[in-house]
């Protein structure tokens, strides 16, 4: 059976055509892969639409099983009455390990104790829904469906105003507001309700901070927050010795046997010690609940119909699907690129979320393809009967938001955790350093190649001072160094691995890759605009060897990328902690590039000729060529340009300008106390940098042998300036991200 | 040993090729019963860091708990320094956990854990126990028996079926031998085949490694015993206690080795085995014998994860080192260790 479409949607589908529908596809996987910093999946335009009446008929059978599950739930996590009746699978229940003993006693706050729960479904050709699976202990699909319906809606415009369909987002403030008014209870009010969440992978990471920001909870992780007596406390950065913000519950997108290393076992992430008595005591409710994994036990699922009758009364409504069942086929792009619709299995995710009056389920959800053909996602629209039953736009019989919860909710969002502090300060770092790699290589070159060409001595010597600078400044040891500069072979690949070897640290891919991972956790925090240039940037870098285009265009590409990131930072950023902590890192990472190249270009003295075409070269690389003609109307020379980049503080790639800023930025960071390891490392720099003569700097040492590659002072001037700025780091790091302290486990084995 | 050699000998006499068996504590109708014994109970263990530390998260199964064959007269943990939380719940296997958090920087820790407990003396039904093991499987069990459970007849995370017991097991639990007799067997052949020795094994030796070297401890004789009686398809828990120790010339702290016994003077472990008829009967294969008025109870569950005695999480600066001192006295209750606590 292939059901059919709406009237004025299938006319739309038509009006579209085979390109129209194939064009939308592509685009809206476009939109997909940029908002997601990740590939996207293939998306089918064609919706799965459910009429008023399916709808009604499903999404009572997934309250129904929410609330069996939820019954479930309170009974093997309480009294475990349920293991000694004749129903339960209680061999295959007490053998999951998924059944967290530990969790056994804890407590629910309000009516119920599941909070979220997504179940697969799909429908038989004879027209009844069947459960394929749920997804309790980490509850997925909220933000994907949305993202869906984004991008879908935008590609395809013209289906989507042919048919009027429920709205997800009045779903989520409903859901919000209930959310948030579970804490306004037991003098509990204005304590955050965070989300906690570890997710590596781009598409869970992303579901997951859609998630947090529908629901107006930060984010955090695992080492953010802190188990005391009596509360949860988030570790705050900057604040390693005040007590923390208490936190009134966490929704967990963390899988329950990593949460607390305590009574839970091992955890490779390390956990909140202690969070499980914390639970217990009640400082702090978890959801969805510890230990929910066990309710997607497949023993369990097969006996939800004789289960349902014993807790709920009632008889289950969605009965697991059976596994030789035909499915209902639904209109969609056809895999094998043929131009009329064909009909498609597919499976649906559906979300069920608790608020105070039961649980509601999201109109709306993901459709998977379920056949051989490759996977795509499909929206899932619920169809409005007729205009009369369109929900208001103001949802009525509810309460306002009245003003004290909405204060509530403003302070309830907290200053920035520990891990969000670190990765606002690595985004700065790692944005200098791709911007600084690929301008470093884009000039090294295409300098290069000229010289090349030259065969004449200085020439030679010039290319290779800027190729092992490459080297230098990157840290990829031993590159250039040890490679015969001759070999253009050899050279060509060493150039490869630098641009695109994403395992080689120093790499250009490399500080893209890192870049972009630092971007998970700042979702919130980062501008709109900022994750379609990470995922071009992405992808160049990946595509690297086999882009046709020549290397400078390409590396200027990502100099534009970065270019569009630096503009995303300084127009759309607060100017808060957040804001100072990336602008640090970028100042950091910016003088001590500056710091790698002035030495590894201009710490030896060289011929004249090649000094004046290595000095040139680094004009360029800093943008400083400009400058240096209107101050000296001469030409490019070593000390001039040193003096420059030493001193004027008006160009802002200049070593005063970085140290001015930085300065600034650390001036206005909170600090309880006055901090000697922040300031010391700086007033060192400081002093050095104002010491520091260009013409003595650049004098050839005494001794020295002379005439060509004679050493001068400054490599031993730049090393100390290094090492002052690295002590400034660590000291950040530890200050205001690092854990200062280590954890142990302890235990008497000797039994 | 010789295959023919064992069919002989593993009668109704007490010598196996594994030595002699224990001997079943079996309920005599003429045999008065002996009184129980009033233990005092104390587990101190003692962290102390080279540098201070910060927090201290510990969760400890030390409070010794009611049995058919033992009364809790009275218990308390005391923390030092003062804790800024110290709770005690009762946890899915019936045992008291207790957590403790000390929340300030501190350069020791001390627990220590006070109890006066009775013991009485076990029997076991000479019928039930004369029954083939066979019929000790679930499907026998009949009615709902206290603490029967299936959760003892699986694998657990740290007792994984398929292992190398399964031979033991097979060793053992031969076609039609009484369950008496079985676990008489099975305490003879793993004190026998398996080497005692405190430096062999960690609390992360696997089954597998324990059962590769022979060697091992308390813990690891007791996973051992568990893991051949589920692989015969019985109950087997692993239970956490102590053992009777000799009272030292020094004070109430009782802490020298009772006799000969391995075990005592530190928290001890054995297994206990559903016999449907005459309920749970624990073997201690490290001390060859069943359990009896010198052993005192705090805690069972799967296996040793289920309830390690005390276990920790301690935050402070990177690379302190601490040392640990650990004392245990179970000392009966007679005129002169009451006087002198």
């Amino acid at each position: 059976m292939t059901i059919t479409h709406p009237q004025a949607l299938a006319e739309e589908l038509t009006a579209l055509g085979p390109t129209g529908r194939r064009r939308a596809a592509a685009s809206a996987a476009t939109m997909f892969a940029a908002d997601v910093s990740a590939p996207s999946p293939a998306l089918d335009p064609v919706p799965v639409v459910l009429d008023a009446e399916s709808w009604a008929e499903l999404s009572a059978g997934l309250v129904q099983r929410a609330r069996l599950l939820d019954a479930l739930y309170a009974d093997l996590y309480g009294p475990r009455t349920v293991l000694d009746t004749e129903v339960a699978p209680a061999a295959a229940l007490l053998a999951d390990l998924a059944y967290l003993r530990p969790a056994v006693g804890i407590p629910a706050r309000g009516a119920h104790h599941l909070f979220a729960v997504s179940t697969t479904v799909s429908r038989t050709a004879e027209g009844a829904w069947v459960v394929h699976e749920d997804a309790v202990d980490v509850p997925r699909g909220a933000g994907l469906t949305l993202e869906l319906r984004r991008v879908l809606s935008r590609s395809a415009p013209s289906l989507y105003r042919s048919t009027e369909m429920r709205r997800l987002h009045p779903f989520f403030d409903t859901l919000r507001t209930s959310f948030h008014q579970r804490t306004r209870a037991d003098g509990r009010a204005g304590r955050p309700v965070v989300l906690l969440d570890d997710a590596e992978e781009p598409l869970s990471a992303f579901d997951h901070s859609w998630l947090a920001n529908l629901l107006g909870a930060p984010t955090v992780s695992v080492g953010d927050l802190r188990a005391g007596a009596g509360a949860v406390t988030l570790r705050l950065s900057g604040l390693a010795s005040a007590p923390g913000e208490p936190v009134d519950a966490v929704l967990r997108l963390v899988p329950s046997p990593l949460l607390d290393p305590l009574d839970l076992g091992p955890t490779p992430l390390g956990g909140v010690t202690g969070l499980v008595e914390a639970a217990r005591c009640g400082d702090v409710e978890i959801l969805n609940p510890l230990g929910t994994g066990l309710l997607e036990n497949p023993a369990l699922r097969a006996a939800l119909p004789d289960l349902c009758r014993q807790m709920l009364h009632e008889d289950l409504q969605l009965r697991p699907a059976p596994a030789d069942a035909a499915p209902a086929l639904w209109p969609s792009l056809d895999p094998s690129g043929g131009e009329e619709l064909t009909g498609r299995p597919v499976t649906l995710s559906l979300l069920v979320m608790g608020t105070e009056d039961g649980f509601e389920v999201l109109p709306g959800g993901i459709a998977r393809t379920a056949d051989e053909g490759p996977e795509a996602l499909k929206d899932v629209w619920v169809a409005v009967p007729d205009t009369s039953a369109v929900p208001d736009e103001e949802p009525t019989g509810r309460p306002a938001v009245e003003p004290a919860s909405r204060r509530a909710s403003v302070s309830a969002y907290p200053t920035m955790t520990r891990s969000v502090g670190s990765d606002l300060f690595w985004f700065g770092r790692y944005l200098e350093r791709v911007d600084s790699t690929a301008r470093l290589l884009r000039t090294v070159l295409d300098t290069s190649n000229d010289l090349d060409a030259e065969h004449s001595r200085s020439a030679r010597a010039a290319r290779t001072v800027l190729l092992r600078a490459v080297t230098e400044v990157t840290t990829t040891y031993p590159g250039f160094l040890d490679l015969d500069l001759r070999d253009g072979e050899a050279v060509r690949l060493e150039i490869e691995s630098l641009l695109g070897d994403v395992g080689r640290p120093g790499s250009l891919a490399q500080s893209a890759a890192a870049l972009a991972h630092t971007t998970r956790t700042l979702r919130d925090l980062l501008s709109d605009d900022v994750w379609p240039v990470i995922t071009r940037m992405r992808l160049q870098v990946r595509g690297g060897s086999v882009d046709p285009r020549p290397l400078e265009q390409w590396l200027t590409d990502i100099v534009d990328g970065c270019l569009t990131l630096s503009g995303a930072v300084a127009d759309a950023m607060p100017r808060d902690l957040g804001w100072d902590l990336t602008e640090i890192g970028r100042k950091i990472e910016r003088t001590m590039s500056l710091l790698a190249l002035l030495r590894a270009a201009l710490g030896h003295r060289r011929g004249r000729a090649a000094e004046e075409r290595i000095a040139n070269a680094v004009a360029l690389i800093t943008e400083s060529g400009a400058s240096y003609r209107r101050s000296f109307h001469a030409a490019v020379q070593p000390e001039l340009l040193v003096e420059l980049l030493l001193s004027d503080t008006t160009l802002p790639r200049s070593l005063a300008f970085q140290l001015d800023r930085l300065g600034q930025a650390l001036d206005r960071l909170p600090e309880t106390a006055p901090s000697p390891e922040l300031r010391a490392p700086l007033s060192a720099l400081r002093t050095r940098l104002a010491a520091w003569e260009p013409h003595e700097l650049l004098r050839p040492l005494p001794g020295a042998p002379a005439g060509e590659d004679a050493p001068t002072a400054l490599p031993a001037e730049i090393d100390a300036a290094t090492e002052s700025l690295r002590s400034l780091a660590t000291a950040l790091e530890d200050r205001f991200f690092r854990a200062s302290e280590s954890t142990s486990r302890w235990g008497v084995d000797d039994v | 040993m010789s295959e023919n050699a064992h069919e002989t000998r593993s009668g109704q006499d007490g010598a196996t090729p594994h030595g002699a068996r224990p001997l079943i504590p079996l309920r005599q109708e003429d045999a008065p019963a002996l009184d129980p014994v009033h233990y005092r109970v104390h587990h101190l263990t003692s962290y102390r860091y080279a540098k201070p530390v910060t927090r201290n998260y510990g969760r400890a199964h030390v409070e010794p708990r009611a049995t058919p064959h033992q009364r809790v007269l009275s218990h308390e943990v005391v923390v030092d320094p003062a804790p800024a939380r110290l709770t005690a719940h009762t946890d899915f296997y019936g045992n008291s956990s207790t957590y403790l958090l000390v929340d300030a920087p501190h350069e020791q820790l001390d627990v220590h854990s006070h109890a006066r407990v009775s013991v009485a003396e076990r029997r076991y039904g000479l019928e039930p126990m004369s029954r083939p093991w066979e019929q000790c499987t679930p499907e026998h069990w009949g009615a709902p028996m206290p603490g029967a459970s299936l959760d003892f007849v699986h694998p657990s995370p740290r007792v994984p079926g398929g292992t190398a017991a399964r031979e033991i097991s097979a060793e053992v639990f031969r076609p039609g031998r009484a369950v008496g007799e079985c676990l008489a067997e099975l305490t003879a052949l793993i004190h026998t085949e398996f080497t005692y020795d405190s430096a062999a094994t960690t609390v992360t030796s696997t089954l597998e490694e324990v059962l590769g070297a022979r060697h091992g401890v308390c813990q690891d004789f007791s996973h051992v015993g568990v893991a051949a009686v589920r692989e015969a398809g019985l109950a087997a828990r692993y239970v956490s206690g102590y053992l009777r120790t000799a009272p030292s010339a020094g004070g109430a702290l009782g802490t020298e080795p009772a006799g000969e016994m391995i075990g005592s003077a530190a928290s001890h472990a054995w297994l206990s085995v559903l016999v449907p008829g005459t309920g749970w009967v624990d073997i201690d294969p490290t001390n060859r014998t069943f359990v009896d008025q010198r052993f005192v109870t705090t805690a069972w569950g799967r296996d040793y994860a289920d309830v390690p005695p005390l276990k920790g999480i301690v935050v402070g600066p990177p690379g302190a080192s601490s040392t640990l001192r650990v004392a245990v006295g179970v000392v009966p209750e007679t005129a002169g260790t009451e006087s002198a606590d």
